[in-house]
């Protein structure tokens, strides 16, 4: 499976964040069973929230069932994409 | 020549203290003070209409006519979300007359809404947020090393910063005033966060914070720094800061962010889809014709140019979706309104936003 996050917006929105690409194939196991069930249920995106400087998340999911997208919006994230993002950074910086 | 107020106690004073200088002064301040009154009664008169077309439950009159019987205070609170994702149902960590509580993002946001709100109040007369006494509420320590601040419509929200590219952002004064500013824009204008209106809302944020940094620094415009978001960066930051107003598009040019993508003339206008139609990007034109004002006329940029923004800001000819050409135009009109027409401040608002390439005749 592959995974790709890109974060925008923020207080520093001007700065072009490069995107999180994850290929689950390259994670320890039992971090990308993890991964991989988190983003078989990723759930349909939100609307923006109300506010400024609110970060944006788009999530790009490619596997075997095919390619979805989605977008999260602060502070209205549901906590399986966070759980979800943050799997995906730290197994990011492992790789 | 440094601009000076021609009285400075004509900037920035409620009515009611004006009134009586009209009424007692010399001939030359009677003068002044009866064309600041008149200006803004004019102001204060079409934004209460536009207040009432906005659906607000009634005019602000009322704050300003009771404004000398009815001190105002400062209300500040702060929860702590323990790095949770959650804005309602924290803990309580700090009250208006609580003392520090050696957090230091607690202390850093109370302290910086304090620094905030006496800008508003001691320069604009404006009584917090929406001129009516909101409570400045403060949320810290949201998210896991969340590198972003932002404002809700009730609140801010602070994150610990990740700690690499980014530090606490209760650290930088700016940008609580900045986030506070997002406030005031909403309750006055409602600027529209996508394109032009977004940039502009995110330019008058990025104003806002400056001149609560520089007030608080006691810079004039000369003096200042013009950046924003320096006192954010994080060890593995490379650049001066996240905005420059003075050059846009200098602020950092870093190996895994790139270059600032910010213009500073209008003939580089950025269009895009990302970040909100380039809410962040676009508004370095807008900042840098703000900063070519402030030391074109030289003094403190919350006198003359703030208070000039200021009376765009609240102008109920400003629209939620409004243009810069649109916003530049208020401008120049509330400098003349304020200032008188053939007066070196329209004029110096015309150059600011000619040299940024944005005309509106």
């Amino acid at each position: 499976m592959r995974i790709e996050v890109r974060q925008q917006g923020g207080f520093a929105g001007n700065v072009r964040r490069p995107a999180l690409v994850l290929e689950t194939g390259d994670c320890e196991p039992a971090l990308a069973r993890e991964i991989e069930s988190l983003a078989a249920a990723l759930p349909a995106g939100g609307p923006p929230g109300h506010g400024a400087d609110l970060m944006r998340y788009d999530v790009l999911v490619d596997d075997a069932s095919g390619r979805r997208t989605a977008s999260f919006f602060e502070p209205n994230v549901p906590g399986p994409v966070r759980d979800l993002l943050r799997l995906a950074r730290e197994a990011g910086r492992r790789q | 020549m440094a601009h000076r107020c021609r009285n400075p106690i004509f900037c920035a004073v409620p009515p009611y203290v004006l009134d009586q200088i009209a009424r007692r002064g010399s001939e030359r301040q009677r003068d002044w003070a009866l064309r600041t009154l008149s200006a803004d009664s004019t102001i204060r008169h079409a934004r209460a209409v536009s207040a009432k077309a906005r659906g607000r439950k009634g005019p602000r009159e009322g704050y300003d006519a009771m404004a000398a019987a009815a001190p105002v205070r400062r209300n500040r609170v702060i929860w702590d979300a323990e790095n949770g994702f959650e804005i309602t149902g924290l803990k309580r960590v700090r009250n208006e007359d609580d003392g520090p509580t050696g957090d230091a993002a607690v202390d850093e946001a109370f302290d910086g809404f304090g620094a905030t709100w006496d800008f508003w109040q001691e320069t604009f007369s404006r009584d917090s947020i929406d001129d009516e006494s909101m409570p400045l509420r403060g949320v810290v320590h949201f998210g896991v090393e969340y590198p972003n601040a932002f404002w809700d419509g009730r609140r801010m929200a602070f994150g610990d910063g990740d700690g690499e590219l980014f530090g606490r952002f209760t650290k930088a004064l700016d940008v609580i005033g900045h986030e506070l500013g997002h406030g005031v824009i909403e309750d006055e204008a409602a600027l529209e966060y996508f394109g032009q209106s977004g940039a502009l809302n995110e330019h008058f944020a990025d104003v806002a914070g400056a001149m609560v940094k520089q007030r608080k620094l006691g810079q004039t415009a000369d003096q200042a720094d013009w950046l924003i978001g320096a006192d954010l960066r994080g060890p593995e930051f490379e650049g001066d800061a996240l905005r420059n107003m003075k050059a846009p598009g200098t602020a950092y040019d870093d190996d895994s962010l790139g270059k600032d993508p910010q213009p500073a003339h209008w003939k580089d206008y950025v269009r895009t889809l990302d970040d909100n139609g380039g809410v962040h990007i676009n508004s370095g034109i807008a900042n840098r014709a703000f900063y070519l004002l402030a030391t074109n006329l030289g003094g403190h940029s919350w006198e003359a140019p703030g208070l000039i923004w200021y009376d765009a800001l609240r102008s109920p000819q400003l629209t939620p979706t409004a243009t810069f050409r649109h916003f530049a135009r208020l401008t120049f009109r509330a400098a003349r309104l304020r200032y008188g027409r053939d007066t070196r401040e329209p004029q110096a608002v015309r150059e600011a936003w000619a040299e940024v390439g944005v005309r509106w005749e």
